[in-house]
């Protein structure tokens, strides 16, 4: 296991918290065609279904992961350990903030769609 | 900067105040989805015009002025109120704006269940390069037009014989596409009598441009009338 | 004075010298030349021609239209215009052009000498060219595919569209694809780890980071096209129904394979673009760009959130609204990275001293033409005014305010700030000053009336329209601008054709711009730079002024020339720190004949001989495994690696070299063309109204679970070499490398074996084709991992490879673990996912 640390200042924050949005993304889109096929809720339910309910407990808790994570990166940035790479390493880090803010924003607006609209019609 | 500008807006106010009544305008709604989609095109249009304006001569004032030197503090500050003003704050506030009006707006628009009533259903089928049109319940077929009953939601189920086509009647409500293997509903609603043009609007091949669609639409009571005469021919 | 005469002398010695290594030979051997200078210029040449020749096209249309129930173009050729202007334009005049602007500029502006594989940008280019005169060539026999640019199936399958037009489109368009991303690998891999030493990710301009963003995106974004264009091809040619209703396919799904590129698509185009505003507002601002995090920001996010859009193209196909609604959320949201940049952009103007040239008013005019474009795109991601206006003249004219403002006038302002350090000359101040207005006018005269003509219910691809809709004036009027464009765009033209005679001397740095690419020659030598500056900050040129004259005198790094060697420096993709010597192959013939093998294969697919098409793959085979023989250690690169104390390896000394990233961004867009595939099946099998499964899986689990075991012991093995190699141990390595190929090719003939005593029908239903296709694909990768390792034991025997150089055995490691990823992957969705299903 890397050090926390590291894994923050890692460029891989540059794609990370997006990539995630992405992998959701595909979750939800996968999993709302899939249940439209298979069960279907009554018309007369609205908004308020099974399916509805499931993509927006989702939908709140890869937000939180992902604000989890934008708010460490933004502590590592402001941490500045000494070190010579620390330039590059708070470039990374406050850069990783932004993405995961941003994936977190993303997947909140997206979710709460699933508060007003019937899933299959 | 202004020459430019002049020509293109004047023609555009110019056809505006003239052109928008075309017999095929979506700007000339004759059915409450139509009327809903004019609405927000204005409202959008107004508040377009207003980001642009307000953007370009921003832009054109900060080539011009001439700024007072500034700290890298002050400096800073500006850039930062710039960045978050107009890069978060702004599309923010635009893009809830928008969804405000545009989700119930979109949800009036789907074929769900009609109080108290049966929404009539009619079926359209599309081929190179003409309409079918069904009446189910009845032996009637027409093609290339469409009958109608005014102030009656109306399901048009589509589909398509051969390629894909697109189902249009701009004055009525959006489009639809006509996909083969698929039955696609789309909700309409016509206020009054009167005739209007549909289109075919996704390519289809070269009868493309000539695929078009005539619908009559009557009061309840003639359509019924002319249902039963119809079937009797 | 005298001292200041030798150093001349010295410098001229020196350049010759540099020019013995890397000059470009001249008459028919040019067509070997690799170096990306040229290789970028001839894109940019050939994109310019290939926009011309899409200008007429789109004039021939506006003339046709200018008024009601004209006759002068039949439907038939008109279906042909409109297609072909659409494709020529997105395909083989914007991409192209843009990344050849890229593959000029950036070795340049990192302080490299090339791009790190040479070979593969004229590779790239000769692709490009043929594919483009392929495609060009129906155009001219009539016979030019006819369905508009997205091709939407069933109208382009072998019923509705007989003959051979759609086929035109699905090899030409792959084939410039195939060049599409080459470059996008080749950009990101130069732009990762070829910096000059001490350029950290956040030292680098923010043009790298666009491009760099822009090739990533062609890395996933093309695969999904690719695989659409193969599957719709096979089923044309071959029968196999993908998208057929009647036997279980679906045609929705091209055009979920098609917008999953396209509209990626339009944001490769957008990002080079706005990296030129970004590089040049702060030059002509006099002051650095104001927040060059927040662009980086907005930079990645465009590239993400663009891949998780592309329903809004499909809004009116009829899938639930909750769906829609998910795309039309992302695609608002793309407003805010825009948002950002424009306000970063305008900042950078507020606080700065701006000065005003010609490339400033092509930024202007980009700035309403675009916004524009923005303005509508944000209005069409709304669901409810979408189904009104989609597949209208609004939706054409909101495009052609975002390629022309987003990519065209950028281009245009970036070909006038970088036309000195083409030619060395400064382009005319009037006659620019015309082909600015004169395009600006015709540009918002044809295209913003067209909203109205969309909003009155015109739709596109319509070749004529009756009178008394409404819709003459604004078509006319349309048709008016449109020419006033065409002559704005020809000044444009004259005027740099004329500049190259009359253009007063530019002189050094003629804009006193930030980046290393102004410290070269005016125009450049093939070689950039004679020295490699250390390069620590962002601002180069501003930190120091005198870089150009003390690179010229060789006082930086790599100045080395008497080795013989083209050499430039690979560094850490983070720091940019200096890890190795990247010894760059030289002048070649590969390239050109590679493709050149490969349009043979083009053409004969086209006119379906498959005896000549079975030749043309033999050849190209032959020719590309000759080249990755000329290659690493191979001749040229002795031993004598570390020329100066001090200095790195040569990057065939070590283990992780540019080759091994290649492979891994190219297994990239692999895994991308593969994911499609994995979406393509269960999309089927979700959504495709007549999906027919059969009872049992037609293939035996028991002979694919051993060609898994055999395959996974071959990748094991070949693992297994690499860490000794890495120990210092090479010990029968060649006979190893054969036994691997040995137990690979047991592992395919098992494969083949079952394939051939399963019972798939390929062309009854979409479950058995697509089944064929993931064998085929999974026949393709084990059939080149074990060429590829025969290969690498053969330049063993000849003593290429071994433990002081053994990089190219890296290099096809990454190859045998995604082989054996995608069969275990397919292994999981083909097989037991079904079972699961079923017993579920
Ligand atoms: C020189 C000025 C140009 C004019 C007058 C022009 C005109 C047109 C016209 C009349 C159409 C057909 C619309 C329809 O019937 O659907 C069209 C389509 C299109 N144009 Fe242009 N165009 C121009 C420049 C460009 C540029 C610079 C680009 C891209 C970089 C571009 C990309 C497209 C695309 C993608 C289509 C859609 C093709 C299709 O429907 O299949 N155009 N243009
Ligand atoms: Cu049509
Ligand atoms: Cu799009």
């Amino acid at each position: 296991m890397w050090p926390r640390e590291t894994l923050l200042y890692h460029p891989m924050q540059l794609a990370f918290g997006l990539a995630i949005w992405i992998l959701w993304f595909i979750v939800k889109y996968g999993a709302l065609a899939l249940f439209c096929e298979q069960a279907p809720p009554p018309i007369e339910q609205g908004a308020f279904t099974w399916i509805n309910a499931a993509l927006m407990v989702g939908s709140v808790a890869v937000t939180a992961l992902l604000l989890f994570w934008a708010n460490n990166c933004w502590r590592a940035a402001r941490s500045g350990n000494n070190d010579a790479d620390s330039e590059i390493n708070a470039f990374i880090a406050v850069l990783g903030a932004g993405i995961n803010l941003l994936g977190a924003v993303v997947t909140l607006s997206q979710g709460l769609m699933s508060l007003l609209l019937p899933p299959c019609l | 900067m202004m020459p430019s500008l002049t020509l293109p807006s004047l023609i555009i106010t110019l056809s505006l105040l003239s052109g928008c009544s075309g017999p095929q305008s979506i700007l000339n709604p004759a059915g409450p989805s139509a009327l809903a989609v004019s609405r927000l095109w204005w409202g959008m249009f107004g508040f377009s015009v207003a980001v642009l304006l307000a953007v370009m001569a921003l832009w054109i004032y900060a080539m011009r002025r001439n700024p007072r030197s500034l700290t890298e503090a002050q400096a800073d500050r500006i850039n930062r109120n710039w960045i978050i003003g107009g890069g978060l704050v702004l599309p923010i506030v635009g893009i809830v704006a928008l969804l405000s009006f545009g989700i119930p707006m979109g949800y009036r628009m789907l074929p769900l269940p009609v109080a108290g009533q049966q929404a009539l259903r009619i079926d359209v089928i599309g081929h190179q390069w003409w309409w079918e049109v069904r009446y189910p319940d009845t032996d009637i077929v027409l093609i290339n037009e469409l009958h109608l009953p005014a102030g009656t939601p109306v399901d048009i189920h589509v589909t398509s014989s051969d390629v894909i086509h697109s189902f249009w009647v701009p004055r009525l409500a959006g489009k639809l596409d006509m996909v083969p293997g698929r039955t696609n509903v789309l909700r309409i609603e016509a206020d009054a009598p009167g005739q209007f043009l549909g289109k075919c609007a996704e390519f289809c091949g070269v009868g493309h441009a000539h695929m078009m669609l005539e619908i009559e639409v009557h009061t309840p009571e003639d359509f019924e009338s002319w249902l039963e005469t119809y079937e009797y021919e | 004075m005298n001292t200041n005469n030798e150093t001349r002398k010295a410098e001229a010695a020196l350049h010759d010298e540099f020019l013995k290594v890397w000059g470009n030979p001249r008459g028919w051997r040019a067509l070997t030349i690799v170096n990306h200078t040229t290789v970028g210029i001839r894109f940019m040449i050939t994109g310019g021609i290939f926009f011309l020749i899409g200008g007429l096209l789109a004039m021939l249309m506006r003339t046709q239209l200018a008024l009601p129930e004209q006759e002068i173009i039949e439907p038939k050729l008109y279906d042909q215009l409109f297609t072909m202007h659409g494709t020529v334009m997105m395909f083989l005049f914007a991409v192209p052009v843009l990344e050849g602007l890229a593959m000029y500029l950036i070795p340049k502006m990192i302080g490299a000498r090339d791009l790190v594989f040479p070979r593969l940008s004229a590779f790239g280019y000769w692709c490009y060219l043929f594919g483009s005169l392929i495609l060009m060539s129906s155009l001219v026999l009539g016979i030019a595919p006819a369905a508009g640019w997205f091709m939407y199936t069933p109208l382009t399958n072998d019923v509705y569209s007989p003959g051979p037009n759609v086929d035109f489109w699905l090899l030409g368009v792959t084939f410039i694809e195939i060049s599409a991303v080459s470059a996008g690998i080749e950009l990101t891999v130069s732009i990762l780890r070829t910096r000059t030493s001490g350029m950290a990710l956040l030292h680098m301009p923010l043009f790298c980071w666009y491009i760099l963003i822009m090739a990533l995106m062609i890395v996933f974004g093309f695969p999904p096209l690719i695989l659409g264009s193969i599957l719709l091809e096979l089923e044309r040619a071959a029968g196999m129904p993908f998208f057929d209703v009647a036997r279980g396919g679906d045609p929705i799904l091209w055009q979920h394979l098609f917008w999953l590129f396209g509209h990626p698509e339009v944001y490769i185009i957008f990002l080079p673009a706005a990296g030129i505003v970004s590089t040049l507002l702060p030059v002509f601002s006099r002051q650095p760009i104001v927040g060059y995090r927040w662009i980086v920001l907005a930079i990645i996010s465009t590239g993400f959130i663009s891949f998780g859009l592309w329903v809004h193209h499909m809004f009116t196909i009829g899938i639930p609204q909750l769906a829609q609604a998910f795309f039309s959320m992302a695609s608002m949201l793309v407003a805010i990275p825009t948002g950002i940049q424009l306000f970063a952009w305008l900042a950078t103007l507020w606080t700065g001293r701006p000065v005003y040239h010609v490339p400033m008013l092509w930024l202007v005019g980009f700035l309403f033409i675009f916004m524009i474009g923005g303005l509508t795109g944000v209005m069409l991601a709304l669901v409810p005014f979408n189904w009104q206006v989609h597949d209208t003249h609004f939706v054409v004219a909101h495009l052609h305010y975002v390629m022309v403002g987003g990519m065209l006038f950028p281009l245009i302002a970036g070909l006038y700030y970088w036309l000195p350090h083409f030619s060395g000359r400064m382009p005319s101040d009037k006659l620019a000053r015309w082909g600015f207005w004169m395009t600006f006018v015709g540009f918002n005269t044809t295209f913003l009336v067209m909203h109205l003509t969309g909003l009155l219910g015109m739709p596109r691809r319509v070749y004529t329209y009756p009178a008394g809709l409404g819709w003459e004036l604004p078509n006319s009027v349309s048709s008016m601008g449109g020419f006033i464009m065409a002559m704005g765009i020809s000044m444009v033209l004259l005027d740099i054709v004329l500049h190259f005679r009359f253009g007063r001397p530019a002189g050094a740095n003629p804009w006193q711009a930030d980046t290393l690419e102004w410290a070269t020659d005016t125009p450049p030598q093939p070689y950039n730079f004679i020295s490699l500056p250390d390069c620590p900050m962002r601002h180069p040129m501003w930190d120091s002024p005198d870089l150009q004259a003390t690179i010229a005198d060789g006082r930086h790094g790599l100045s080395e020339i008497d080795h013989g060697r083209r050499e430039t420096w690979g560094s850490d993709p983070v720091s940019g720190a200096i890890r190795e010597i990247i010894h760059l192959p030289g002048n070649s013939w590969l390239p050109f004949f590679s493709a050149l093998a490969l349009s043979g294969l083009c053409i004969s697919l086209l006119i379906r001989t498959y005896s000549m098409a079975l030749i043309a793959v033999i050849a190209s085979l032959v020719l590309l495994l000759r080249w990755s023989w000329k290659n690493g250690a191979f001749l040229e690169a002795d031993s004598d690696s570390a020329a100066k104390s001090g200095y790195p390896q040569l990057h065939s000394r070590t283990f992780d070299g540019p080759g091994l990233w290649g492979m891994v961004v190219t297994l990239l867009a692999d895994g991308a063309l593969f994911l499609s595939i994995l979406f393509g099946w269960l999309y089927l099998r979700i959504v495709a109204p007549n999906w027919q499964a059969p009872e049992t899986v037609p293939l035996a689990w028991q002979p694919l679970l051993i060609s898994g075991v055999l395959l996974t012991i071959a990748t094991f093995w070949h693992h297994f070499i690499v860490r000794r190699l890495r120990e210092g141990r090479d010990d029968h390595l060649q006979g190893q490398l054969w036994s691997i190929a040995v137990v690979g090719l047991v592992h395919c003939g098992v494969l083949i074996w079952t394939w051939s005593a399963s019972s798939l029908l390929a062309t009854q239903t979409a479950h058995d084709a697509v089944i064929s296709v993931i064998l085929m694909y999974q026949l393709f990768h084990s059939g080149l991992a074990v060429i590829m390792t025969a290969l690498q034991a053969m330049r063993v025997a000849y003593g290429y490879v071994d433990k002081g150089a053994p990089y190219e055995i890296a290099v096809v490691k990454p190859w045998w673990l995604y082989t054996t990823a995608v069969y275990w992957l397919s292994f999981l969705t083909v097989i037991l996912l079904p079972i699961a299903w079923r017993s579920a």
